[in-house]
């Protein structure tokens, strides 16, 4: 596994063409540096450290449901995030009191060409909004500080690191919209083959992303990709009156190198196919056994229970659960489990993955940060804001236009050395089934993930939404499909569970929602086999499916 | 063959149409919208619960759709920073439960449903008859769903609470109108005018006072639909074109200087040429300066004289927003609704103006001495046509603009209901809003009036107000500084917009422009003290929205609409201070504005 990934395409190769400092590069150094000498030299307080932003959007958004288009969007947006640090690296306004997450950036729409005068004015202006909102809570955190007992992390607010130079020019995306909707909609029909898909749709989203960056330390960077992705949804309501759900997707960078319609119009009948089982399967029933989770549900489980509580600023804020903050050099997982964060490699088996990236938002060339080896955790992910015993970032801050960065995960992969083939997995389950003298046991095929509770207060229970789900039967009978599964039970019980994995990786290619706003990420998994897990019935909507039948075939 | 089908259809159904309808010129075959509609609001009469009342049947239902295609360009100080261009089709789908008398609506959850929905909006762009009745089918049945819920919680409200006094019906009959134009579309060089607008937008390049601006063109080319199970049948071109503008400076002392402008057409072909945009572009550049110069004024009391945009914008707000009742609906006993009603209320047959003003809304007119009137429409959104209402004569108060929703007195509708409001009703709105004075004299004599009651009254200056900010371009937060400056001055509860352009008239008739100033217990009752209005009117056309003080920046419906007013003078109108917060200057300077150009 580690040698494979090893072989892939890396980034790095993709840049050589490195090219001049564009530009929009040259316009944002030159005002960052006017303003900066100004604010340091009159500012009360001075800033220490500024950067500015710009993220070069282009987007084209394509909906369509049985066989028409349902919308059509186009939009093309400069986003200019601006971040002013006052005080010192010690102490500054970027300083986390009681979980609250300051926001300092007001993100401002640029102008679209490189017009001096314009995009001048505007940074300008906005440069001033942030230094004052920069400067204002730092009064008042400085002001405070002197009222409350010490925090436990008494490490730095903000990381030296070494300035990045690197120009990449922007990508070119080639996007037919007349070629792309008459696709869409043949593609769509086919969900009038099934016809409790009450609500059906493919979304077809392609993206061209370029990101610049000047701070006053130095670094200058541009680089962008690509992000192309075709989403099938479907939904519909059982008999009596729970709501159930389908998808499937397909990501890469090129549009062009999207799958062809075939491949796509299998994965229409699949999603239509499974909707329609699911629609007439029994409920499921409160359980506790052995499962198998499926590659992909294994990435989602991995990216929500564990991923996000790995995260660096997690250990720093007295307000999280912090429930891996004392267990590095631990065993936190089975010994023949590790875990790699790697946003260096941009496929994997030929699937582009979603957490890819050159450097990271704060200008943080990007690294594979091994966090788990052989089972004991060995790092956290780091952005620049350092907590104690971690001083440095390790290019995982990020975050989306107009929200403040902090540490979130990127490409996960979960390698093993129990490996088994599926076949073999399967029997593992059945003899699990067996020896916990349990009716079943369950294969999770597909889930979607929900959002996770990592705050001290809340449930420390994470919430992967299972999709498709199956009772696998110890006596050689078909697995029985189920609908409406629940998954509960608490994080740190679940890593322990894990008795195999299979030898094969899926990829789980999505889109992360936190603190600092939408990410794209990606989780790479075997299938695992878990000793325990607990489901529950989902609660229904007590509604009925239409009154009427849906309308007739009309002329 | 296909009218064959189309007949079997209809006749299954039960639903019987006039023969003009199946002719070869049917505009039904010719338009799949109309037709979708047509034939998904036919079938959905059968919608009822299995084993349920029959008053859980629909009553009545209707169908509005707008296809709307809506490009819009920004630009600031000479280029660029947004273009786009959306097609949509937002349905809007009413089902009423119950009877005339009694039904879902007005209910303080009305139109709230606790189940899932499935329909999805906007419908269906491309014109494919199935899968535009997909659509409505799963929008019918959300509507329906939510309107069977509503009813039973507005039946379950009223068991416990006292019988209201007044037993209104909830809903009208309206005249059947059939009429379907024909709708074309422009085609229009959207490069050029991103183009234009960025060139527009520099004009505030060469003022330094404007620190941030923008330029915005809209051009909505919307068709709007409404069927109904009365039998009404619409189709006409609702198109908006406007371009926008704003600018902001700072005082000295770090107040923050605002000004607006709007100008609105039907098409983009009427809205101004390239000369007059960039001349009221300057004018509103020049009047930025000239506020960040100008001195924070100080609280007045005394007499105080409206130019005709003025008063125009200041009737928009007294008039516009309290012609109008808005019924209050069913509630828990335990449940207060908070809602801002018509100082008007219960006054018809009172003064409320001088007895030489009449007021008259009508939205069936095109133009006035020759400008456009953006106040037209031709039927409103409950598919009622636009009708012409007298509302004050001689000063005394007739009636009020209604939609189909029954109010004391007030049992049909009049042509105005021009948003979807809340508790499953519609709002009603001013079109054309015509404030005639029978009495009138120049403006220049009123400035001379204005400047003898100073004198009489031993005043320094009077005010001249030429400009207030509306439609608001200012944050919530302001609002609800204006919103408890009028309410604790004794003025509306409702604020109305600050003047922009304000000047103290001196005895010697020199103007001196002023700013940071509000309104201070301003209310329709200081309409009684207007002495005279001039001979010379304007147009005031804006985009209403619904929303307080047609704040900007609201999403949502808009209505075009025109207030015709004279110049007014009040006797007696009291202002005070805004209190805005302060903001230090930047301390950075600005960048050099000629350099890299």
């Amino acid at each position: 596994m580690l040698k494979s990934v090893r072989t892939l395409v890396l980034w790095a190769f993709v840049a050589t063409c490195a090219s001049a400092q564009s530009p929009l590069s040259k316009i944002l150094s030159s005002e960052l540096d006017r303003n900066f000498a100004v604010l340091k030299a009159k500012g009360e307080p001075a800033p220490y450290f500024m950067g500015y932003s710009v993220t070069d959007e282009e987007s084209n958004v394509l909906r369509a449901g049985d066989g028409a288009i349902l919308s059509q969007n186009q939009s093309h947006a400069r986003l200019l995030d601006i971040t002013v640090r006052v005080g010192s690296p010690k102490f500054d306004n970027y300083r986390r009191v009681n979980g609250q997450i300051p926001r300092f950036t007001v993100t401002t729409a640029l102008a679209l060409e490189d017009n001096p005068l314009a995009i001048r004015q505007s940074v300008w202006l906005a440069t001033d909004q942030v230094y004052r909102n920069a400067s204002q809570r730092l009064i008042q955190i400085k002001a405070d500080e002197k009222l409350r007992a010490a925090a436990t992390d008494g490490s730095d607010d903000f990381s030296e690191e070494t300035p990045q130079v690197f120009f990449q020019p922007p990508p070119a995306l080639k996007f037919n919209s007349a070629e792309w909707s008459a696709r869409l909609r043949k593609l769509s029909a086919e969900f009038k083959k099934f016809p409790g898909a009450l609500n059906s749709s493919i979304t077809l989203q392609a993206e061209r992303t370029m990101e610049t960056l000047v701070t006053t330390e130095g670094t200058r960077l541009e680089h962008g990709r690509l992000f192309s992705r075709i989403i099938i949804t479907t939904a519909g309501k059982a008999a009596d009156g729970m709501d159930l759900q389908t998808m499937e997707s397909f990501e890469t960078e090129d549009p062009g190198r999207l799958p062809k319609d075939p491949e796509i119009l299998a994965a229409v009948e699949k999603a239509g196919k499974n909707l329609q089982d699911l629609l007439h399967a029994p409920p499921s029933d409160p359980f506790v056994g052995p499962a198998i989770l499926s590659g992909r549900a294994a990435g989602v489980f991995f990216h929500e229970i564990f991923g996000h509580r790995i995260e660096g600023h997690r250990q720093k804020d007295e307000a999280e659960g912090q429930t891996f903050t004392k267990s590095v050099g631990k065993q936190i997982l089975p010994p023949f489990l590790s875990v790699v964060f790697d946003p260096t490699l941009r496929e994997f088996q030929g699937t582009m993955l979603n957490g890819s990236y050159l450097y990271d938002d704060e200008g943080v060339k990007a690294r594979r940060v091994p966090v788990v080896e052989d089972g004991v955790l060995k790092t956290f992910l780091m952005s620049r804001s350092p907590i104690d015993g971690f001083p440095n970032s390790n290019g995982h801050g990020r975050r989306q236009p107009g929200a403040e960065v902090v540490s979130r995960q990127s490409n996960l992969f979960v390698e093993s050395s129990k490996k088994v083939s599926d076949k073999e997995l399967r029997q593992l389950l059945i003899e699990e089934v067996k020896k916990q003298g349990k009716p079943y046991g369950l294969f999770f095929d597909q889930v979607v993930s929900g959002y996770t509770t990592t705050a001290r207060r809340g449930l420390q229970a994470f919430t992967v939404v299972p999709l498709v789900v199956y009772r696998v039967y110890p006596d050689g009978r078909p697995d029985e499909l189920i609908r409406g599964v629940s998954i509960v039970g608490t994080p740190l019980a679940s890593f322990g569970n894990i008795l195999a994995t299979s030898d094969k990786s899926e990829i789980f290619n999505g889109i992360c929602g936190a603190e600092s706003g939408n990410v794209p990420v990606a989780a790479i998994s075997p299938a695992l086999l878990v000793s325990s897990i607990e489901i529950q019935r989902k609660e229904r909507s007590q509604d009925l499916p239409p009154y009427l039948p849906r309308p007739e075939e009309m002329p | 063959m296909a009218s064959f089908s189309r007949r079997y259809f209809l006749i299954a159904t039960g639903l019987s149409l006039p023969a003009a309808r199946l002719l070869a010129q049917d505009p039904y075959a010719q338009d799949v919208i109309l037709r979708a509609m047509r034939d998904e609001l036919a079938r959905s009469r059968q919608l009822r619960i299995v084993g349920g009342s029959s008053d859980d049947t629909p009553y009545f239902i209707s169908y509005t759709l707008d296809d709307n295609d809506a490009f819009e360009v920004d630009a600031s100080f000479g280029a660029v920073t947004s273009v786009s261009r959306n097609r949509f089709r937002l349905p809007n789908i009413e089902v009423r439960v119950g009877s005339y008398d009694f039904d879902n609506t007005g209910h303080i959850f009305s139109g709230l449903y606790s189940g899932s929905r499935y329909d999805t909006e906007p419908l269906a762009i491309d014109d494919d008859y199935r899968a535009l009745r997909e659509g409505l089918w799963l929008g019918t049945d959300h509507a329906y769903k939510a309107a069977v819920e509503s009813i039973a919680r507005k039946r379950a409200a009223l068991t416990n609470a006292a019988a209201p006094t007044d037993k209104l019906p909830d809903y009208t009959r309206a005249d059947k109108v059939e009429s379907l134009a024909k709708v074309t579309r422009a085609k229009f060089d959207e490069a050029a005018w991103s183009a234009r607008i960025a060139k527009h937008s520099a004009t505030f390049s060469a003022f330094p006072e404007v620190l941030a601006s923008a330029v915005e063109l809209h051009f909505n080319q919307d068709t709007t639909y409404y069927l109904d199970t009365e039998g009404t049948a619409l189709r006409y071109p609702d198109d908006a074109a406007w371009i926008s503008a704003r600018a902001e400076g700072q005082s000295p002392d770090g107040m923050v200087i605002r000004d607006t402008l709007a100008t609105t057409a039907f098409t983009l072909a009427k809205l101004p040429s390239d000369d007059q945009t960039q001349e009221s572009l300057t004018a509103l550049a020049r009047n930025i300066k000239a506020l960040v110069q100008a001195p924070e004024g100080e609280a007045f009391v005394g007499p105080v004289l409206f130019e005709p945009q003025a008063a125009a914008q200041l009737l928009a707000q007294l008039l516009g927003d309290n012609l109008h009742i808005t019924r209050k609906p069913v509630s828990d006993p335990s449940r207060p609704v908070n809602l801002i009603g018509s100082e008007f209320e219960g006054r018809t047959g009172s003064r409320v103006l001088p007895e030489w003003i009449d007021v008259v809304d009508d939205p069936t007119q095109t133009a006035f001495e020759g400008k456009a009137l953006a106040g037209y429409y031709p039927f409103d959104f409950e598919g009622v046509k636009a009708k012409a209402v007298s509302l004050i004569e001689k000063g005394v108060l007739k009636t009020f603009l209604t939609t189909r929703q029954p109010s004391k007195n007030l049992l049909a509708s009049n042509g105005h209901a021009r948003f979807p409001a809340g508790f499953g009703t519609r709002a009603a709105a001013i079109g054309n809003l015509f404030v005639r004075a029978a009495q009138s004299t120049p403006l220049a004599d009123l400035k001379t009036r204005l400047i003898q009651m100073c004198k009489d009254r031993d005043k320094p200056y009077g005010l001249l107000i030429r400009k207030l900010d509306f439609p608001f371009s200012g944050g919530n937060a302001e609002i609800q500084t204006l919103r408890s400056g009028s309410a604790n001055s004794g003025g509306s509860a409702r604020p109305v917009s600050p003047p922009i352009l304000m000047y103290r008239v001196y005895p010697d008739g020199r103007e001196e422009l002023i700013r940071g100033m509000r309104f201070s217990g301003l209310s329709t009752r200081s309409l009684r003290d207007i002495l005279a209005a001039s001979a010379e009117t304007t147009v005031f056309d804006y985009i209403n929205n619904g929303a307080p003080l047609a704040h900007s920046g609201v999403g949502g419906y808009i209505a075009l609409t025109s207030v015709i007013s004279p110049g007014l003078l009040f006797d007696e109108l009291e202002v005070a201070q805004f209190q805005n917060q302060l903001q230090k200057p930047p301390l950075v300077p600005p960048p050099d504005r000629t350099a890299n150009r």
